[in-house]
């Protein structure tokens, strides 16, 4: 039969193959496969890269591609590493209940991680580094940027703020108290008295700052212009 | 106890005994496997993050190459990116749906803005494999480092230049924007397609094993550090979280939402412009009036002046070797009509006005133009990449194609293109060309 003699013949290839196949993974460092995506990937870039080649100042977008791999990771790694020890040593040091500490740290860190990422991203416009250009193109003014950033800011501190307070006054369970059934006596929440105090100062200085932002947000819409 | 911990040493510093000599890594600060301890990092996190991002980055790189079709780069010297060798683009763009560049315009900032605080989650899940020893492995790994480098590099670049060329922060670049960021995105998305072939099947598996959604049902308290024995990208050494990966999530999904709200949604279509606080769009155009709505380029900085657009202005059209001029009063004699037409930008904005003048099919008909003609439109201002635009017969022959006259009722004011600026449904805003100055009709 055709298809056994077939079988038989190609057993020994069949091996070849295989010890080929290894010997390839062993110089290349993975399967054939991988190659071949390796290259077709590698022939887009380059083809895209000889198109830069063809453009003004070509080694300049060269180089601000590669740097923006580097500065990203040479910027950005102290950065969140520093930070995390700064704000975690800091928050550990001023409360001794860890449960107490994780939630002061994240009302603190993510209205700030936040803020961050706007002035990272509309920075040229807060910080008025393109004000000359902004202004000859569009004809508008760029000084509102900063106000409205700060606004925005303040804004997302005291949402945070609001909703601490409020956690703080509810009390906030330890780990480990998550699970246990509540209890006839537990009505009060379970926090010590400082920190029931330190819940109402801080509502008493949201309701405070509410006001304040309000103010400053009706004033600031109105000498920017949003306003009628 | 003592015994115990002779063991223990005994049985640390025979496996020492075994492991091959040292690479030569650095065994200090981020090199350590140690120094990084964060409890969220793990495959799951970077699968979810990365998934998250791939429909944004799906959208963006259409939208992005629709948007080169907008300009109808076959045509006359409509193509800025330095002449394409493969003419990909088939198609007339064209002019219906009339908000169609808006859309796909608008779509492109949505998604490009959006990715900005995954991308950095992703960079800041995987950033230990930067650090890790040795630095090559073999050929396959170095080529995949290297082309790791060019998707994260391109990946920022884009962005970088993407936003800073909306915010008209130029300086730093340097080059023309508009073909770095379309060749880069070549570059982007070549990287790319490696980075799929080999990590798609990773995602799945980790999906298959933790389940695509289930960790988001965990709080900090069940939430638990993924093992550095199967998942390479744990932690070693995890500390104690202090926020959840559904939380960490969350504050990343909640930076995304408000850039968007920020600059592109309310833009989008022409939306609600009040909330787009920091949008460098986010302002009105000046003055409230019919002429209150937003310039692309003031006539200052294109170099046009009062004089230029006197009654001395002639709007010159040919077909050939004919010349006909027109002047204003002429084409205000002419059929007048009304169209509420979008300006739809590059840079993500729109804005709707009821525009009025006459159809730009009037005047291939006056120049004697052939029926399937193409015009060459050449506006007052001396040099810049638009100061002039090629549109298609398709273009010209809409019947709401307009040279206009007057928006809302009101001449066009000099900043808006007076004496007569282009209009045409559905084109890229750079090309409805202000300052009309010459049409010149030719055959395709």
């Amino acid at each position: 039969m055709a298809a056994g003699e077939r079988e038989q013949g190609e057993a020994p290839v069949g091996e070849t193959d295989r010890a080929g196949l290894e010997r390839f993974r062993y110089e290349y460092g993975a399967q054939p496969l991988h190659l071949i995506a390796v290259v077709v990937s590698l022939l887009l870039c380059g083809y895209a890269l000889l198109r830069i080649n063809n453009l003004d100042n070509s080694l300049r977008i060269v180089i601000w591609i590669v740097a923006a791999a580097l500065l990203h990771d040479l910027v950005a790694l102290p950065f969140y590493s520093v930070l995390s020890r700064i704000t975690h040593g800091a928050a550990a040091q001023a409360i001794e209940s860890r449960a107490m500490m994780v939630h002061a740290l994240n009302h603190v860190r993510i209205p700030a991680g936040l803020s961050l990422l706007l002035l990272l991203v509309y920075f040229p416009l807060i910080l008025r580094v393109a004000s000359d250009e902004y202004v000859a193109t569009t004809g508008q003014d760029v000084n509102v940027y900063l106000s409205r950033w700060l606004l925005i800011s303040a804004a997302m501190f005291l949402i945070s703020g609001v909703i601490y307070a409020i956690r703080l006054r509810r009390g906030i369970p330890e780990p480990g108290a998550v699970a246990a059934p509540p209890r006839e006596e537990d009505s009060v929440p379970r926090v010590s008295a400082p920190w029931r105090i330190g819940a109402d100062l801080t509502l008493a200085a949201s309701a405070l700052a509410i006001l304040i932002v309000a103010a400053a947000l009706v004033v600031g819409l109105l000498t920017t212009g949003l306003m009628p | 106890m003592s015994r115990l911990e002779d063991l223990g040493k005994a049985v640390e510093e025979s496996e020492d005994a075994r492991k091959p000599p040292v690479p030569p890594v650095p065994n200090a600060g981020p090199f350590r496997r140690d120094f990084f301890t964060s409890p969220l990092r793990g495959r799951w996190l970077t699968s979810f993050l990365g998934s998250s991002m791939l429909p944004l980055l799906v959208i963006a790189a259409l939208t992005g190459f629709l948007s080169h079709a907008a300009y109808n780069p076959g045509l006359g010297s409509n193509d800025l990116t330095g002449g394409f060798d493969v003419d990909l683009y088939f198609l007339d763009w064209p002019t219906s749906p009339v908000w169609l560049y808006s859309l796909t315009q608008g779509l492109h900032l949505i998604a490009g803005l959006a990715v900005i605080p995954i991308l950095l989650a992703k960079l800041w899940s995987v950033i230990p494999r930067l650090f890790e020893g040795p630095p090559v492995r073999s050929v396959a790994h170095s080529l995949e480092r290297l082309s790791v480098l060019l998707l994260v590099g391109s990946a920022i670049f884009l962005l970088v230049t993407g936003v800073i060329n909306v915010e008209y922060w130029l300086t730093p670049l340097g080059f023309a924007f508009l073909p770095a960021h379309y060749y880069a995105a070549m570059v982007f998305l070549g990287a790319l397609s490696l980075h799929l072939v080999l990590k798609l099947p990773i995602v799945a598996s980790t999906f298959r094993r933790e389940g695509a959604f289930r960790p988001l049902g965990e709080g900090i308290d069940r939430m638990r550090a993924s093992d550095p024995t199967i998942d390479t990208l744990a932690s070693p050494a995890p500390a104690e979280p202090t926020i959840s990966r559904r939380g960490m999530l969350g504050v990343v999904g909640l930076g995304s939402l408000g850039l968007v709200v920020m600059t592109a949604s309310a833009n989008l279509l022409g939306g609600v412009r009040e909330i787009a606080l920091l949008s460098p769009r986010g302002q009105s155009g000046g003055p409230a009036g019919p002429d209150d709505f937003l310039v692309n380029k003031t006539a200052e900085l294109a170099g046009v002046t009062e004089d230029m657009t006197g009654p001395d202005w002639r709007l010159q059209l040919s077909a050939g070797s004919e010349m006909v001029e027109l002047s204003r009063e002429d084409l205000l004699a002419m059929d007048q009509y009304t169209e509420h037409l979008p300006i739809a930008c590059v840079e993500g904005w729109t804005t709707w006005q009821d525009w009025t003048g006459v159809r730009l099919r009037d005047l291939a008909a006056i120049a004697a133009a052939a029926s399937e003609s193409v015009v060459l439109v050449e506006s007052i201002q001396e040099g810049g990449a638009f100061s002039q635009a090629t549109l298609a017969a398709n273009q010209i022959n809409d019947s709401r194609s307009l040279l206009a006259l007057k928006a809302n009722g009101e001449d066009l004011t000099l900043d808006h293109g007076f004496p007569a600026r282009v209009i045409v449904p559905a084109l890229p805003g750079v090309h409805n060309t202000k300052w009309v100055r010459k049409m010149k009709f030719s055959e395709a």
